[in-house]
This record gives C-alpha cells, sequence and structure tokens, in this order.
C-alpha cells in the first residue's frame, strides 16, 4: 500500500453527486409524508388507538410507524407533542425509537438500496432489530420514575387542545406544505453534510486501510455505529451509504442502520428537547450496548444475490 | 431573504434532479432502476416550490385575519440567523458546485484508493452472464462441445457473445471474470483472441510490463462503483490514463496466490468514445 489518502476534487464531486441524487426522492417522499400526518392527523387520534396495557402499548407504540411514518429528524417534536397530551412514556419511547426504521418508506428505501446484496433480508433484518431494540429499549424506560427520564417543563397537559382546529381546508393544505419544506430543508442540510463525510471516506482513504476492520465482525459492527453517529443520516437514505460499504459483513450494516436512526450527533442535540441530559446519556449507552449485541452476537449471515 | 432563498433552494434542486434526468446525465451516476425517481422527485421538488410560495402567501394573509401565533411554525418573511446562513450554504453551494465540477466518471485516484477487483468472489452482488451468480448450477466438466459464442441460427442453447470482424470475441471485463472461476467457460475463452472496452489504468510510474484495462460494476449508484480489472501484458502504449480504450488480445489464465485471474496479451488496441452505459451492472 503505497498511499493511504488521496483526495480527487472530481471524483469527490462525481460520488457525492450520485448519493445525492439517488437519496433525495426518498427524502422528498418522506417529508411529504411528514408534512401531511403533521397538519391532518390530530396528536389525540393516536392517544386513542394506542392500548391501556403496558406491554401492548409498547409493542404498538413500536409498530405504529408502519401506519404513521416518520423520520427521526420530525419524530422528537411530535414525541414532544404527544408526551404533553399525556401518552404514555413508554409507549411514546418505543414509536420514537421504531418509527424511524419500522416504517413502509425505509423498508423500500433499503430494499432498493441493498438490491443484489440481499435486499429482502437485509430489509427485514433491519426491521426486525429495530423493532427489538425500541421494544426493549421502551420496556426498560417502563421501570424509570418519569422525572429522571423528561425535562422538567415537559408535564402532561391534559388542558392542551387542537389549536387549529378552526382552520379551513386550504389553511391545512398550506400548512402542510410549509411542514414537508421546512422539514425537506432541515433534513437535506443533514443528508448533504452525511452525504459529503461519507462520500470524502469513500473516494479518499485507501480501503486498505479499513480492510482490517471489516474482517473482524465485532470490529466491524463497533466501527460501522461510529460511524453511523458520525454521519447522522436520515433513516429514508442512510441504506444507501450503508450499501456501498461492499467488503463489509451484512451485520455490521445492519448495526449502521439501526444505530444511525436512534443515535447520532444531531439526535443528541434534538433529544435535549425532552429528556434530561443525564437520560441521554443512559439512552445512548443503553441504545449502544443493545444494538452492538444483536448485530455482533446474532447468526446473521452475508447476504448476497437477489 | 428567508422565503427568496427558500424557493431558490426547491427551484434548484428540482431543476438539477430534472437536468440529470433530460440530458442523460443521470445513467453515469444511477442504475436505470433509479432514472424514474429523479424525474419524479425533480418534478415534486418543482411543485413543492410552487406551493409553498402559494402556502407563504397563505400564511401572511391567515395572521393578518386572526391575529394568532401558534402553528405558524414557519416565518418566511424571519431575519436570517447565523445557522440558517450556514444551512442555505450547506444546500444551495455543494450542489451546484458538484453538479459543475463532476466528470460523470471516476479518476485514478478512486481506483487507486479502491484497489482494483480481479477475482469475482470479491464482488457481493455479480450476476452470471444471462442469470443469477446464485442461482447459476455447477458446470459440467463433461460437456466440453457448449458453443458459448453468438449463433443466429441456433434457437436455444448458451448464447452471450458475439464476434468481432476479426473473429474475436467480444466480452466485457466481468465474463472474464467469471470465466476464470468455471473451468468450461475458462476453457471457452483461453487462448481465444477476445475484444473488451475498458478504461486505460497504467500503473503508476509507467506502464512498462503492462497495464490493467478497467471498467466499473455497480449495484445502485456510481457511489458503490468497484473497479474491475484484467491485467494485459505488452508494451508501453500513448493512451491518457484512464482513457477508454478497446483491446484485441488473446485470453489466458494464471494462478495469482491460488486465484486464477484473467489476463491479455496486448494484439491491438484503439482509443474509443465513452460507452453510453459506462457502468456493468
Amino acid at each position: 500500500m503505497d498511499h493511504w489518502f488521496w483526495f480527487s476534487l472530481p471524483d469527490f464531486a462525481y460520488s457525492f453527486l450520485s448519493v445525492v441524487l439517488e437519496g433525495v426522492p426518498f427524502i422528498l417522499m418522506g417529508v411529504a409524508l411528514s408534512g401531511i400526518i403533521d397538519v391532518f392527523l390530530p396528536p389525540r387520534v393516536l392517544t386513542r388507538i394506542l392500548p391501556r396495557n403496558a406491554a401492548a402499548g409498547i409493542l404498538m407504540g413500536g409498530a405504529l410507524g408502519a401506519v404513521l411514518p416518520m423520520c427521526e429528524c420530525g419524530i422528537v417534536v411530535v414525541i414532544r407533542r404527544l408526551l404533553q397530551k399525556g401518552l404514555p412514556l413508554s409507549n411514546a419511547m418505543a414509536y420514537m425509537l421504531a418509527a424511524p426504521v419500522v416504517n413502509p418508506i425505509v423498508a423500500f428505501s433499503t430494499y432498493a438500496a441493498f438490491r443484489g446484496q440481499g435486499s429482502l433480508e437485509m430489509m427485514l433484518c433491519r426491521i426486525g432489530i429495530s423493532f427489538a431494540v425500541a421494544v426493549m429499549m421502551a420496556s426498560i424506560v417502563y421501570f424509570m420514575r418519569r422525572g429522571f427520564v423528561l425535562r422538567a417543563d415537559l408535564a402532561p397537559d391534559t388542558t392542551a387542545d387542537d389549536h387549529h382546529d378552526h382552520r379551513s381546508g386550504k389553511e391545512k393544505a398550506a400548512a402542510a406544505v410549509r411542514a414537508a419544506t421546512k422539514d425537506f430543508l432541515d433534513v437535506t442540510v443533514f443528508f448533504v453534510l452525511g452525504a459529503a463525510a461519507a462520500t470524502l471516506f469513500n473516494t479518499s482513504v485507501n480501503q486498505q486501510v479499513i480492510m482490517p476492520l471489516a474482517e473482524d465482525r465485532a470490529l466491524a459492527v463497533g466501527s460501522m455505529m461510529a460511524l453511523a453517529a458520525l454521519l447522522s443520516l436520515c433513516s429514508t437514505s442512510d441504506a444507501f451509504v450503508a450499501a456501498t460499504f461492499t467488503a463489509f459483513p451484512s451485520a455490521s450494516k445492519l448495526a449502521f442502520m439501526v444505530f444511525g436512526p436512534v443515535v447520532d450527533l444531531k439526535l443528541v442535540f434534538i433529544y435535549g428537547l425532552v429528556f434530561r441530559k443525564r437520560f441521554i446519556v443512559f439512552l445512548v449507552a443503553g441504545l449502544a450496548l443493545l444494538v452492538f449485541l444483536l448485530c455482533a452476537f446474532l447468526p446473521i449471515p452475508d447476504f448476497r444475490g437477489r | 431573504m428567508k422565503r427568496i432563498l427558500t424557493l431558490i433552494t426547491l427551484l434548484l434542486w428540482g431543476g438539477t434532479l430534472l437536468y440529470f434526468w433530460m440530458s442523460g446525465r443521470v445513467a453515469s451516476y444511477l442504475h436505470p432502476q433509479f432514472h424514474p425517481y429523479v424525474l419524479a422527485a425533480g418534478i415534486g421538488l418543482l411543485a413543492l416550490a410552487f406551493l409553498w410560495w402559494w402556502a407563504s402567501r397563505e400564511s401572511d394573509a391567515g395572521c393578518q385575519d386572526c391575529g394568532c401565533h401558534n402553528g405558524h411554525d414557519e416565518e418566511p418573511r424571519s431575519s436570517l440567523s447565523a445557522g440558517a446562513v450556514f444551512a442555505f450554504i450547506v444546500l444551495l453551494l455543494p450542489l451546484s458546485a458538484a453538479a459543475f465540477i463532476s466528470p460523470s466518471q471516476f479518476g485514478e485516484a478512486m481506483v487507486m484508493n479502491r484497489g482494483i477487483v480481479t477475482d469475482i468472489s470479491q464482488l457481493p452482488s455479480a450476476e452470471m452472464p444471462g442469470g443469477s451468480w446464485d442461482d447459476a448450477p455447477a458446470w459440467d466438466e463433461n460437456i466440453d462441445d457448449v458453443d458459448v459464442t453468438w449463433d443466429e441460427n441456433q434457437e436455444e442453447g448458451v448464447e452471450y457473445f458475439t464476434r468481432g470482424p476479426d473473429g474475436s470475441i467480444q466480452v466485457e471485463t466481468l465474463d472474464l471474470l467469471f470465466a476464470a472461476q468455471e473451468p468450461g467457460l475458462r476453457e471457452e475463452f483461453e487462448n481465444q483472441r477476445v475484444s473488451i472496452i475498458g478504461q486505460y489504468v497504467p500503473p503508476r510510474g509507467g506502464a512498462e510490463g503492462g497495464f490493467d484495462l478497467v471498467r466499473m460494476f455497480v449495484v445502485c449508484c456510481a457511489a458503490d462503483a468497484r473497479p474491475l480489472g484484467i491485467k494485459v501484458t505488452g508494451e508501453p502504449v500513448a493512451v491518457p490514463r484512464m482513457g477508454w480504450v478497446r483491446i484485441t488480445g488473446i485470453a489466458r489464465f494464471e494462478n495469482n496466490g491460488g486465484v486464477l485471474e484473467p489476463s491479455l496479451e496486448l494484439e491491438k488496441i484503439e482509443e474509443v468514445e465513452a460507452p453510453r452505459e459506462s457502468f456493468l451492472y
């Protein structure tokens, strides 16, 4: 190996553009849905359909993303509102951790991105492990004091009403467009930064340097989780970045796609809107441990084909 | 200001996606499966730009009517904070700069950083010519009369390749890499004259003793491209590095550290136009 780093601006620009062209349609799909949900589905509907039984509530919260998809950037704001309206903390936690992955948009983008690398298996494993992680973490949170988890200013507000019931359909449509546009701009900023960081790594670093990481499964899982946290990609498009690490085992790419949507640089800041600092440290450490154990030790083969 | 920048951002992104689709440049970036999404997203973003312009005016009218502040989350006329300025720079600059700079093909740095693949088992998703790698039946050593070349009169059978005017078998780098792993297929190519299109990659420091003929293999997009290489032995040639060439030569298969790798004994090299589909899938 005669070099470890060789930067070429044309190569960088070319590879970066290809990631952007591939990911943006999926971001757009996500924000269009989130804009509609944001405005046309009042949070009280969610509190009505969730069961009162704690275990059933957690399981349903984890699966709620299938019908109410939300990316990780938008979900924290929704969760804050739901908590203020009295949604049980463990249900909200399961929804918050699962929805960015356990939803049809991410299932579709994961399937598309892993074309030729076991697309169906990767999609199912990603959804299954994410759901399991969300349910396990929500179950732990169920036994915690609300005061340890939530910020003091997030007491349930049962008097909260729906401010905009008086809005006309036209006003609601306009609000949905504004919400979708805001989401698109917010998410795309992080996506551009993440895609640029990933592209810099993928085109400039001699891949032989990271080969030792790819050869050991536990090391590969740990390093891909760290990379996911650093890159802060949106869950609707992170599969396209993960799929480019062809030398890495499937389990480590799953770790990237399961961990990234629940813990990354931008999310740690966004979590501060809802949770106490001590709990954020606990949440990040707990999620890191769970994802690492599941991805490093479950018998996940290297998927090929399809 | 924020309203104008938001509008410009949406128009730039939508316009860029549409331009890449309409100009055909998208073929150098994405697997054909993703091309319709680029078109749809381009149209969707332009539509969102117009809708957003309408919605921001609607917001102004709504505020004047009801005087409320809740729920009007977007404040189109608000002044720009430092964070917003940074966000708009990130949204506008990298995309336009990359679209302007990108040569729509990789250079030598990427090939050297990613490493040239000469063993087909290193590709997670390579498909055999005409079928799936995983579904491929084991080659029957007893069958030695299968004609792998194209025969228009033949209705059934293994018919994948055409022959050029000089009788050379027209193949891709991927075909020879597969042949290295399949004894029967290998026998059909071994010591035969073949013709392949690819990019000229001489070793750094000169082409003494030969060079690599490289073609990019892509699963989804250019970002996951892997350079597939065939070693070509022969005299040094005056061709630009990474230039597109057609090589005609005799196919050989050599054992390199326990792995059979294809190589070509150079007979003829000619510069050619880059193919419209520069990737192999």
